[in-house]
């Protein structure tokens, strides 16, 4: 059977369950404000009854600086070392990791990521902007909506597919933005 | 509930069925679509007709390119240059689909021109969609 494990990664990985959030803060740490236009501090994992899941586990952080202030015009980005090209981060340092595996060995093509209001994936997020990039890559998408959809890498035939993806988001105003999903979707055979 | 699986003729006369003899999932192994991809490799055949069935009873037949359809209509449609089999699923955190995981098993037909017909089933509900591209 297949399935997708996600991932914060840290110190320490942290899962990310069904019921948990995916919480992108401000550099208070857990549960505090990103200020309207910037992008998040810090990144953390939420339970159901509130809890911080990601505690203890010095999870990463992948802060949009620019799309294209960088060597070449590449994109830059913030993940604990200062401001850096984008494609000099390393799988490990990227914050989300997300897990594809079969029992059986098959090949991964039309992998695509992207962030939607959480009743239409067409539609883009309410409220806030979003960006995204794959570990390598040299600049961000606005990865809004399917039709913006960052896209992966195909991976040939295994049993167990990692995507290590940057995730970056900015309040466009003030208050809980939760018309707001991440989805994953892929072809394997 | 039984869960949707292909079934493929080739041109050298074998009907192979996703599930059965060498083609059963193997943990660890190569899916089975992609062994008959080495099959057809191996010796030459070509896909001739592809669908989705169930151990249930229920099949889902794309367009074939058999040359004895048992319909006239058939005899007069366009038939497809290539077959595939892929699955698709999707997957959402934060949201109320959150941890929902999609899963769809599709067959593929090309055909000249660049146009392609698909037939998506749910391999939850077996509800199904027929797509034009």
């Amino acid at each position: 059977m297949a399935t997708f494990i996600w991932t914060l990664q840290g110190t320490t990985p942290t899962t990310i369950d069904a019921t948990d959030i995916l919480q992108f803060a401000g550099t208070g740490g857990f549960d505090t404000p990103v200020v309207v236009g910037a992008f998040n501090g810090t990144t953390h994992v939420k339970s159901s009854v509130g809890v911080d899941d990601s505690s203890g586990n010095t999870p990463r952080n992948n802060k949009f600086i620019s799309q294209a202030g960088g060597t070449s015009g590449h994109s830059q980005a913030d993940w604990g070392d200062g401001t850096e090209d984008l494609d000099a981060i390393l799988s490990a340092e990227c914050a989300l990791k997300i897990n594809f595996s079969d029992a059986a060995s098959v090949s991964i093509t039309n992998a695509i990521f992207y962030a939607y209001d959480g009743a239409t994936p067409a539609t883009a997020p309410t409220g806030v902007t979003f960006v995204a990039a794959e570990q390598g890559d040299i600049n961000f998408t606005a990865a809004e909506g399917s039709g913006s959809a960052l896209t992966l890498t195909d991976q040939s035939a295994a049993t167990s597919h990692d995507f290590f993806i940057v995730p970056s988001v900015s309040p466009d105003s003030a208050g809980l933005k939760d018309s707001f999903s991440l989805r994953i979707e892929l072809t394997y055979s | 509930m039984n869960k949707p699986l292909w079934s493929a003729s080739l041109s050298n006369g074998e009907t192979l069925y996703e599930g059965k003899g060498n083609y059963r999932r193997l943990p660890g192994k190569l899916s089975p679509w992609e062994r008959l991809l080495q099959h057809l490799q191996n010796t030459g055949a070509t896909i001739t007709s592809l669908s989705l069935y169930t151990d249930g009873g229920l099949r889902w037949n794309l367009p074939s390119a058999g040359k004895n359809p048992h319909f006239h209509e058939f005899t007069n449609a366009k038939k497809p240059i290539s077959y595939k089999m892929f699955r698709k699923m999707g997957n959402d955190i934060l949201g109320k689909d959150a941890g929902k995981e999609d899963l769809y098993t599709v067959a593929h037909a090309e055909y000249e021109g660049g146009h392609t017909v698909e037939i998506w089933v749910n391999d939850d509900t077996r509800a199904s969609w027929s797509v034009l591209l």
